[in-house]
């Protein structure tokens, strides 16, 4: 029997084979986006139009995915190879928190940090060690190791937490073995949040992934944010002793990264004292947020139909010491008719704390939201007469004085808190007060002045707190390092 | 004007009271029926009549809820803080349109609480920061009062409401026909210095008895005489009052009086060779002015509001030295020609305030409060 005589297989050329199958993509999509059958210059003209309203192809591979599962299913295989083209680069994140239901303001920064680089078309893993036993377990993450653990690392890991994971999970083979695991990418980029996994990363790129890139994410100046926590609970040496190790840890970061990212000018200029790479400032931001009717009711319920101020705050050290800073010794800012409502976990520390007592008409003026979800949230902060920052302490810059400019309302701060937001001090509506008296009687003036109402122009200027425009250099840091 | 203080006190008036029963007489006079008084009810102010038995029977007549009208100016200037009804102010004056008037006496429980009984600092921070949102004016009863209490508001962030001071009345009447005891008697009988105050720890009688002690322990006995301390007994002076009990040294100098009635009050000031004021701190220091009122020489403390009642017509001596006060002691004991020539410059420099006075410059200030706000 003789074999049939086939055509001699001509060589694949893979390029065409992409152009073809996007194209068919974009063609099938304008088909169920517009009703009609589109011709070959139209592809032309929608792919621009859609990459003029950032739709990436992915966005559209969802929503045929949604539409039409005979083509999701013909087209799978070609949706994944799209996929693989269109993802730009690989990026590891490495992190010591959890970031799928972000609360506090590192987890909302690297959160925001994720989606930004996932929007552009990047392919994202993120990957840690849980920093603390509070932390929920997430796909990823290694639990937290324990205090026990711990200890072995440095003798009292208290508020040393992240320094102790970050040099057991370097240097403890089992430990390493088991976060290096759990990357299922191989990366272009690690970006590594904080220092503390840095030791971490660069043993992984040496053993698995030599030409990526290491990029260190800076949040703050840690060393010097650390020592001030640390002077609250320890004596001098052991804060110093602590902080100089917290110090070693960020500058060998620093000087070993391939870039570094920073969240604001003063710290690009302290960065900068110890290298000479690129690095990027993307200062922290807000997401935009629309309250509906039921927001807003739950936020009346809250604040049980005062007029008040807003304190959106963790239940990080600095957040209370600041407050007490400035409300301490008496507190005459608000009159019976004005409550002070306190958002975040730094409410129920605040409400525990005898110094609440011990100012005159603090404990009464106090009410404490707690944590509450981004309905009741946005709910509370449009209802707010004013939001103030009480911020004495830290570095970096504050996501929650991002949230205050985007909010249009009254704000009271002091210049720590608005370290990042120069540019908008002297702003209508923003005052600034660095002494507690400064601050209670600009509380008191702010409080009762009429509704604050920016112009258009005011209202573009702040546009620039958003996350897509603070983190607009992360996607120009990556291009400039890898191309 | 509310006088829930006075109603509800059960002893002769003094200090506070008195400066509430002395202004109401005196207010009634100038603003004729203009004027009525009020007391605090179980949850409400009503009107108060010191001649009706029954005080609601008039709202309960008229059926009448609220007592206040739209330009009615409320004064208060009694114990307020000891009542519930401050808080009620604030809400008095927007609900209903009244102008409301309160008084600061001083500072003392927030700024040297380890004077007074219990801790009171916060409490009556809470109070004065609590009234200045309420208040469209504070009266003041000395500049030193005046600038301690906006140091206050400054500091807290309160609102800043208009103050103003008012001079409080320093005559002491001369009564006829009440009984004089024979205590009384045997100390004007000889020679005494006075010291008429409250005995409690601030008002620092120990500085008297240590520089009475360092002038006996000096042999000085037989030159010094009688010291006479007039005053109800307060706290914190046990310790004191068994040095002056147990002490040989002083033994017979110091003579404590805790109940005298105004005839005697004036004749001891009268009969006294001058008179000591070594207080540690005072919101305005009243017997300072009887005795001037009266042409005593006086040796005082210069703490507080002090150096405004007599300025430099009194000499001044550390209240937290006692050979100070041993020296001026001495000084004006022995020297009967500077004593003289003191009481004769007090004599006619020394404008001596009356209830009047007080009454007049307070109705000159809600006057124009009630100008400003027509």
């Amino acid at each position: 029997m003789q074999l049939s005589h086939t055509e001699p297989m001509q060589p694949i050329n893979l390029e065409s084979i992409r152009q073809k199958h996007r194209k068919r993509i974009f063609f099938h999509a304008f088909k169920i986006t517009t009703g009609m059958n589109p011709c070959d210059s139209d592809y032309e003209h929608y792919r621009t139009y859609l990459e003029s309203k950032n739709f990436t192809l992915k966005y559209l591979l969802e929503k045929i995915g949604s539409d039409n599962a005979i083509v999701q299913k013909n087209n799978h295989n070609v949706i994944q190879h799209l996929q693989e083209i269109k993802s730009k680069h690989s990026i590891l994140v490495l992190s010591t928190y959890p970031i799928e239901n972000p609360t506090h303001g590192g987890q909302l920064r690297v959160s925001n940090i994720v989606q930004s680089y996932r929007s552009k078309g990047h392919k994202v893993q993120v990957v840690g060690v849980l920093g603390s036993e509070n932390y929920q377990a997430e796909h990823g993450f290694v639990n937290y190791p324990g205090a026990n653990e711990l200890s072995n690392v440095i003798n009292n890991p208290f508020l040393m937490e992240d320094y102790a994971i970050g040099k057991l999970f370097a240097k403890n083979n089992n430990y390493y073995t088991e976060l290096a695991k759990k990357i299922e990418i191989k990366p272009d980029i690690i970006e590594v949040e904080h220092p503390w996994l840095f030791e971490f990363a660069a043993r992984y790129r040496k053993e698995y992934s030599n030409n990526s890139k290491i990029f260190y994410s800076s949040h703050n100046i840690e060393y010097k944010l650390k020592q001030q926590i640390l002077s609250i609970y320890l004596d001098k040496i052991s804060s110093e002793t602590n902080s100089n190790l917290i110090r070693d840890v960020e500058l060998h970061a620093i000087l070993n990264a391939d870039a570094c990212i920073c969240v604001s000018e003063n710290d690009l200029q302290w960065i900068r004292n110890y290298t000479q790479k690129r690095i990027a400032l993307a200062p922290n931001g807000v997401n935009d947020w629309q309250s509906d009717y039921v927001s807003r009711e739950n936020a009346q319920k809250i604040s049980l139909g005062f007029r008040y101020a807003l304190y959106c705050a963790s239940a990080h050290p600095p957040n209370m010491a600041g407050f007490f800073e400035m409300f301490g010794n008496g507190f005459g800012s608000m009159n019976p008719d004005q409550k002070l409502v306190i958002v975040g976990d730094a409410g129920w520390s605040i409400a525990g704390d005898q110094r609440v007592h011990q100012s005159a008409k603090l404990a009464e003026k106090v009410v404490v939201a707690g944590r509450v979800d981004q309905s009741t949230l946005a709910g509370l902060l449009d209802n707010s007469h004013c939001i103030i920052l009480p911020i004495t302490q830290g570095g970096g810059t504050n996501l929650k004085t991002a949230e205050a400019l985007w909010s249009g309302k009254h704000i009271v701060a002091t210049s720590i808190a608005f370290r990042g937001f120069e540019k908008y001090i002297g702003q209508n509506g923003v005052n600034i007060a660095n002494t507690p008296e400064d601050f209670k009687k600009a509380l008191r003036v702010a409080i009762n002045a009429d509704p604050l109402k920016l112009t258009n122009d005011e209202i573009e200027s702040r546009r620039n707190v958003l996350w897509d425009v603070c983190l607009s250099s992360l996607q120009i840091l990556i291009e400039s390092t890898l191309d | 004007m509310n006088v829930t203080t006075s109603v509800n006190w059960q002893r002769p008036p003094v200090g506070i009271v008195r400066v509430e029963q002395s202004l109401s007489n005196e207010l009634g006079l100038i603003y004729g029926k203009n004027f009525k008084l009020c007391i605090w009810g179980e949850d409400r102010f009503i009107e108060y009549d010191p001649e009706s038995i029954i005080q609601d029977s008039i709202n309960a007549r008229t059926n009448k809820i609220n007592i206040f009208n739209a330009e009615d100016i409320l004064l208060s200037v009694g114990l307020d803080w000891d009542h519930d009804y401050f808080r009620k102010f604030y809400h008095i004056r927007k609900e209903f349109g009244v102008r409301v008037v309160t008084c600061c006496y001083d500072l003392i429980p927030v700024l040297y609480p380890q004077y007074c009984v219990g801790n009171v600092a916060s409490l009556f921070e809470n109070y004065f920061i609590e009234i200045a949102d309420a208040s469209n004016l504070i009266l003041c009863i000395s500049k030193n009062t005046q600038n301690d209490l906006l140091t206050l508001l400054n500091k807290t962030g309160s609102a800043i409401p208009p103050t103003h001071v008012f001079p409080l009345g320093d005559n002491v009447p001369k009564i006829e026909g009440d009984v004089i005891s024979e205590e009384v008697k045997k100390i004007v009988a000889d020679k005494f210095i006075l010291y008429v105050s409250t005995i409690e720890r601030r008002k620092n009688h120990d500085v008297l008895y240590k520089a009475y002690h360092i002038l006996c322990e000096k042999g000085l006995n037989d030159l010094l005489p009688q010291l006479v301390f007039i005053g109800m007994k307060g706290w914190g002076v046990e310790e004191t009052f068994k040095d002056i009990e147990l002490d040989p040294l002083i033994a017979g100098s110091i003579v404590i009086l805790n109940n005298v009635n105004d005839s005697e009050l004036r004749l001891l000031y009268d009969a006294s060779l001058f008179c000591v004021y070594p207080s540690l701190y005072e919101g305005w220091g009243l017997p300072v002015g009887e005795a001037l009122a009266l042409g005593k020489a006086v040796i005082s403390s210069p703490k507080g509001s002090l150096p405004e009642v007599g300025g430099n017509l009194v000499s001044y001596a550390d209240p937290w030295n006692p050979h100070e006060w041993a020296d001026e002691i001495l000084y004006l004991t022995t020297n009967e020609c500077k004593r003289y020539s003191r009481q004769k410059s007090i004599k006619s420099k020394y404008k001596v305030k009356t209830w009047s006075n007080s009454a007049q410059s307070i109705a000159k200030i809600i006057n124009s409060l009630l100008l400003k706000l027509d």
